[in-house]
């Protein structure tokens, strides 16, 4: 990491983003599990699209739907690559050599919350890329912005999410406790019909970006149509404020945490 | 602490060593992988719990049963099961006593599975007793419904997790292949090669034939993923560039 001596906070940020970076973003894992689960959505897609997708739907929607359908498996394989960053430190037995340096815990902490998601999120943004691309070549360049603006809006949100969760909640239960847990959730929380069991799928607490993807662009819904929801955009807005805001209340929890209690 | 108390030097097993080293081992193996290894058994039976207690429809929870105890109680299993892999911060240093590494990994993982097998065989049987059981199995369900999926589930995840050097790639895989079993349920019933390795038979309501040739060929496709796995770690140094997490 860059030595921090007489440099403020962001710069501190900033360096230590660009490691947790280029540490993660250099992890077969996680292309390997990422692009898997990117293939896993374009397999399944039928010739319209994922999700039953309908000729002559709308094309806000197609991406929309497209975007979902990312958003639906890709966050899976994110918690499950992130559960082992927070603790990372203090699994090596370095944090006290870190904590020696002018780098403080806090802007530390930030920039591995930043990099080690912008890392592993890396891998989805460019099977993103390509599977717009292709779009673009089947149904023309405005698609292109379309796209940025669904991956922006649907998919993102619900990425930035798991991120926070899985870096700071093992913190408290290890690694190995948050993979089956997270992977209980993702799967209650987000893709269990609510007919079946209580759930929070098909509300705005859920992070898979459905309120967003039909209340912005008009694309599939799943779980809240089980519900007979048609969320609106002022519906979306609340969903992804909500889904932002917890990321950010779990990033932030471990370090008020940490600073009350800093043996 | 011993590093692992379970083995005597020369790689015998030496499970007569008492409680105490058993515990000291559930300490290396880690309360997080114990918890995992717990966790969908305890979460299932309590979401089961409240759901007859507010009274839902008997065939929504015989159906949960089937989901909870075929599909989520052995991805569990797995995911604590691949947690052990790259446990170890001096690998290097273990390699050189006099131990067997991969007994020691052995009983690691087997106690993580243990754990979770123990307790999910507890949860099939208070549902069986309770009569929140799917349709077709029977008695035999307490055993087959969830001990094949644990079997295979565990098997290509320790196969990926010793072969990709830690839990991170293998637990994603676990996962990916999960939820492809669930997305592809028509396509893997229809196929007469996929059919055996479909997790899912007892959920999706296979007949009781090709139930039956499921359940052996998922143990069957498991334990050869299994003796892979051992003959990977033939050669433990292999592990020797995991970080551990």
């Amino acid at each position: 990491m860059t030595p921090a001596v007489g440099v403020g906070w962001l710069p501190t940020v900033a360096a230590a983003a660009r490691f947790e970076f280029r540490m993660q973003v250099r992890r077969v894992a996680v292309w390997a599990v990422q692009l898997g689960l990117i293939g896993l959505v374009l397999f399944t897609a039928g010739p319209d699209g994922p999700l039953q997708l309908r000729p002559g739907t709308p094309l806000p929607a197609v991406m929309a739907t497209w975007a979902l359908a990312v958003s639906m498996i890709t966050p899976l394989g994110t918690g499950l690559l992130l559960a082992d960053r927070g603790r990372r430190e203090r699994r090596l037995g370095v944090g006290g050599l870190l904590d020696a340096t002018p780098a403080g815990p806090g802007a530390r902490w930030w920039g591995k919350a930043i990099g080690a998601t912008a890392a592993t999120i890396t891998p989805v943004a460019f099977g993103w890329v390509a599977l717009t691309g292709y779009l673009a070549a089947r149904h023309g360049p405005v698609i292109l912005p379309l796209g940025l603006a669904a991956f922006a809006a649907v998919t993102l949100p619900g990425l930035i999410f798991v991120s926070a969760f899985a870096l700071s909640v093992p913190l408290l239960t290890g690694a190995p406790l948050f993979r089956v847990g997270f992977t209980g959730y993702w799967f209650w929380g987000n893709l269990t019909p609510p007919d079946f069991v209580p759930t929070l799928a098909g509300t705005p607490f859920e992070p898979v970006g459905e309120y967003a993807s039909g209340g912005w662009f008009g694309g599939r819904l799943i779980q809240a149509l089980a519900r007979g929801v048609h969320p609106g955009p002022g519906q979306a807005v609340v969903s992804v404020a909500v889904v932002l805001a917890a990321a950010l209340i779990a990033l932030a929890v471990p370090r008020l945490v940490t600073r009350r209690s800093p043996s | 602490m011993p590093a692992f108390p379970l083995y005597r030097p020369g790689g015998r097993f030496a499970l007569g060593h008492g409680s105490r080293r058993l515990g000291l081992e559930l300490l290396i193996t880690g309360p997080a992988a114990v918890g995992a290894a717990l966790a969908m058994p305890v979460a299932g039976a309590a979401l089961i719990a409240v759901l007859a207690v507010t009274g839902h429809p008997a065939v929504q929870l015989d159906r949960l049963a089937a989901v909870l105890l075929e599909a989520l109680c052995p991805l569990g299993a797995a995911l604590a099961a691949v947690s052990v892999v790259g446990r170890d911060p001096a690998v290097e240093l273990i390699l050189t006593t006099p131990a067997s590494y991969r007994r020691v990994l052995a009983g690691r993982a087997g106690l993580a599975v243990g754990l979770a097998a123990a307790a999910t065989l507890a949860l099939a049987i208070a549902l069986f007793g309770a009569g929140i059981w799917p349709a077709g199995p029977g008695a035999a369900g307490l055993v087959l419904i969830w001990v094949p999926p644990v079997i295979w589930l565990t098997g290509i995840g320790l196969l990926i997790a010793v072969a990709g050097r830690g839990p991170a790639l293998a637990s994603g895989a676990i996962a990916a292949i999960w939820l492809t079993e669930t997305i592809f349920a028509g396509q893997a019933k229809a196929s007469p090669l996929l059919r055996d390795q479909y997790l899912f038979a007892t959920v999706s309501h296979l007949p009781p034939g090709p139930w039956a040739a499921n359940r052996a060929g998922l143990a069957l496709a498991g334990t050869a993923a299994l003796a892979v796995t051992a003959l990977l770690l033939a050669r433990p140094a292999r592990l020797l560039a995991v970080e551990p997490s």
